[in-house]
C-alpha cells in the first residue's frame, strides 16, 4: 500500500470530514517525511479548520514548536522598547507571558524560526502550535 | 563559588541594607535599585533580600566555579554567558566554568547579579552590604577586585529552571499605572514636602516646577542637582539632625542634594522634600547628566505605589515557582 500524501487537499478534506463526523477536535499525524496537524474549532454553524501540512524538501524538515504551557504569546519581549536590548538569543522564537513572568521558547538546537503560527497577544494552551522552525542554513 | 575576572571600581556586594543603626552613625547602605535586587532574587527562588553584586562600572566579568543559576536585573547591559547574549532580567542555569560578561548599559546604570543562594559573605550588623565609607561589610569592606572569590549560600528549595530560562516583564511596563513615563526625557520623581519646605517661600514652587540635572558630583551617598538655585526667605541655621535616604537637602548654594543608599546619618541643611521610597530605585538607575523633575504627592499616594510594587515582587516570586513547577509536571 502506498503512503498517502498529506499535502494533498483531497486527503486533508476527507480526514477533516471524518473528524467532524466523529466529533473529534483534531488530529496530528507525524512520520519521518511528512506531518499533518488538523485542528477544528467549531461554532454553531460551521467548523473552522487550521491545516498544517509539511513535507520533506531539499532544505529539510519543518518542525512545529508547541507551547510548553499556557500563556500569552509574545514574539519578542514587548515590555522592553530599547531597540537592541530586545534582541534575544538567536534561537528564541518567542515568549509566553504568565503574569509577570516571560517564558522564552527556543527553536531547538540548530533550528531557526520560519514563521509564527499565532498572532501577538494570543492566549495559547499547552501543546498549541506556536511556530514553524527549520534547520539552520 | 564565583571568581571575579574583570571589574572596575565601585562594584560591591549589596543586599537590602542594615537599617536600625543610624543612631550610632551607621549608614544603611544596600542596593541603589532595591526593586531590581528583589526581582532577581524572587525570580530565582531566593529570599528577596539575598546579597547580590551591584555593578556600576563596566565591563564586568565573572566565572561560576560550580553549576548554579543566576539572573542579571536592573540595567540592561547586554549580558552574555559563554559569549551568548541573554535576555534582560532572565534567570538561567549555568554550568561550572561558564563566564558571565556585562557590557556598558544600554538602559539604566546599575546591574544586579543575583545568584541562587545569594552571595555568602559574613553579615555585619545583620547585613551583607558593603559600606565603602565605613570600610566594613561585603567583601572586606571594599569594592570588588579582579581575582576575588565569593562563596554562595544554600537554598532549601531551589527552582528547577527551564533550559531557555525564565525572565520578568520590565517592571516599568508592568507597573506603568503607578510609574509615570518620563516626559521629554525628564524623569518624574515623586516627593513629599519636608520639614523646612515652608522656609523657601516662593522658591519652594520653583523647586517643584523646574527641571534639575544630576551633576557629576553624584554617587551612592547622594546626588547633587544642578539648576536655578533656591534659597530660604531668610538664612537658617539648624542643628544637625537625622536624615535618611530620599531626603532632599538644600545647602547654601541653593542646589539640592538627594540623599541616596549610603546617606549621611545626620546633616544640618534644611530639608525641602523627601523622595518617596518606591521611587528611589528609579533614581538609582538614573544617569549622571540626566534630568528630573519633582512631583508633589501625598503620603497616601506614596503608600499606594509601595503597595503596587510589593504586589509585583510577590507575584514574580509566586509565578516563577508556579511556572517551573508546571513545566516540570508536564515534561
Amino acid at each position: 500500500m502506498s503512503k498517502p500524501d498529506f499535502s494533498d487537499p483531497a486527503i486533508v478534506e476527507r480526514l477533516t470530514a471524518a473528524l467532524e463526523a466523529a466529533g473529534v477536535d483534531g488530529i496530528e499525524i507525524t512520520r519521518p517525511d511528512q506531518s499533518l496537524l488538523i485542528r477544528l474549532s467549531g461554532s454553531a454553524n460551521a467548523a473552522v479548520r487550521q491545516l498544517l501540512a509539511r513535507r520533506t524538501d531539499a532544505e529539510g524538515v519543518l518542525v512545529v514548536v508547541k507551547a510548553p504551557m499556557a500563556g500569552v504569546f509574545w514574539p519578542t519581549d514587548l515590555s522592553r522598547t530599547s531597540g537592541p536590548a530586545t534582541s534575544a538569543a538567536s534561537d528564541m522564537i518567542g515568549l509566553l507571558q504568565v503574569g509577570p513572568i516571560l517564558l522564552p521558547v527556543a527553536a531547538g538546537p540548530s533550528q531557526r524560526l520560519r514563521r509564527h503560527l499565532v498572532e501577538t497577544g494570543t492566549v495559547v494552551g499547552f501543546g498549541d502550535p506556536i511556530a514553524e522552525v527549520e534547520p539552520e542554513a | 563559588m564565583i571568581e571575579i575576572i574583570q571589574t572596575g571600581p565601585f562594584n560591591t556586594v549589596q543586599d537590602l541594607g542594615r537599617p536600625g543603626f543610624r543612631n550610632i552613625g551607621v549608614t544603611t547602605s544596600g542596593a541603589m535599585d532595591p526593586l531590581a535586587l528583589k526581582i532577581g532574587n524572587s525570580l530565582l527562588g531566593n529570599e528577596s533580600g539575598a546579597a547580590a553584586l551591584e555593578i556600576q562600572t563596566y565591563p564586568f566579568k565573572l566565572r561560576f566555579s560550580k553549576a548554579t543559576a543566576f539572573a542579571v536585573t536592573g540595567a540592561d547591559c547586554g549580558a552574555s554567558i559563554g559569549g551568548r547574549t541573554i535576555q534582560p532580567c532572565c534567570a538561567l542555569s549555568v554550568e561550572a566554568g561558564q563566564v558571565l560578561e556585562l557590557g556598558q548599559p544600554r538602559v539604566g546604570t546599575r546591574a544586579y547579579i543575583c545568584i541562587t543562594g545569594g552571595i555568602d559573605v559574613a553579615p555585619v550588623m545583620g547585613s551583607r552590604s558593603t559600606s565603602l565609607r565605613g570600610a566594613f561589610g561585603g567583601r572586606e569592606g571594599r569594592h570588588l577586585m579582579t581575582g576575588d572569590t565569593l562563596q554562595l549560600g544554600e537554598v532549601s528549595n531551589p527552582l528547577n529552571l527551564p533550559a531557555a530560562g525564565l525572565s520578568v516583564v520590565d517592571p516599568t511596563y508592568a507597573l506603568a499605572e503607578v510609574y509615570p513615563a518620563p516626559q521629554d526625557g525628564v524623569l518624574l520623581v515623586r516627593a513629599i514636602p519636608a520639614g523646612e519646605h515652608a522656609l523657601f517661600g516662593a522658591d519652594a514652587e520653583r523647586f517643584w516646577s523646574q527641571t534639575w540635572k544630576i551633576s557629576t558630583q553624584s554617587d551612592r551617598t547622594g546626588y547633587r542637582l544642578m539648576g536655578d538655585p533656591i534659597k530660604p526667605t531668610t538664612p537658617v541655621e539648624m542643628r544637625s539632625h537625622g536624615v535618611v535616604s530620599g531626603v532632599v537637602q538644600v545647602p547654601p548654594s541653593g542646589e539640592p542634594i538627594i540623599q541616596m543608599a549610603d546617606a549621611n546619618t545626620a546633616g544640618g541643611y534644611p530639608k525641602i522634600a523627601g523622595v518617596i521610597e518606591a521611587d528611589l530605585w528609579r533614581l538609582g538607575q538614573a544617569r549622571i547628566g540626566s534630568r528630573l523633575r519633582f512631583v508633589r504627592v501625598t503620603h497616601a499616594q506614596a503608600a499606594e505605589v509601595e503597595k503596587a510594587v510589593t504586589g509585583f515582587v510577590e507575584d514574580v516570586r509566586l509565578t516563577s515557582r508556579m511556572v517551573c513547577g508546571a513545566l516540570q509536571a508536564m515534561s
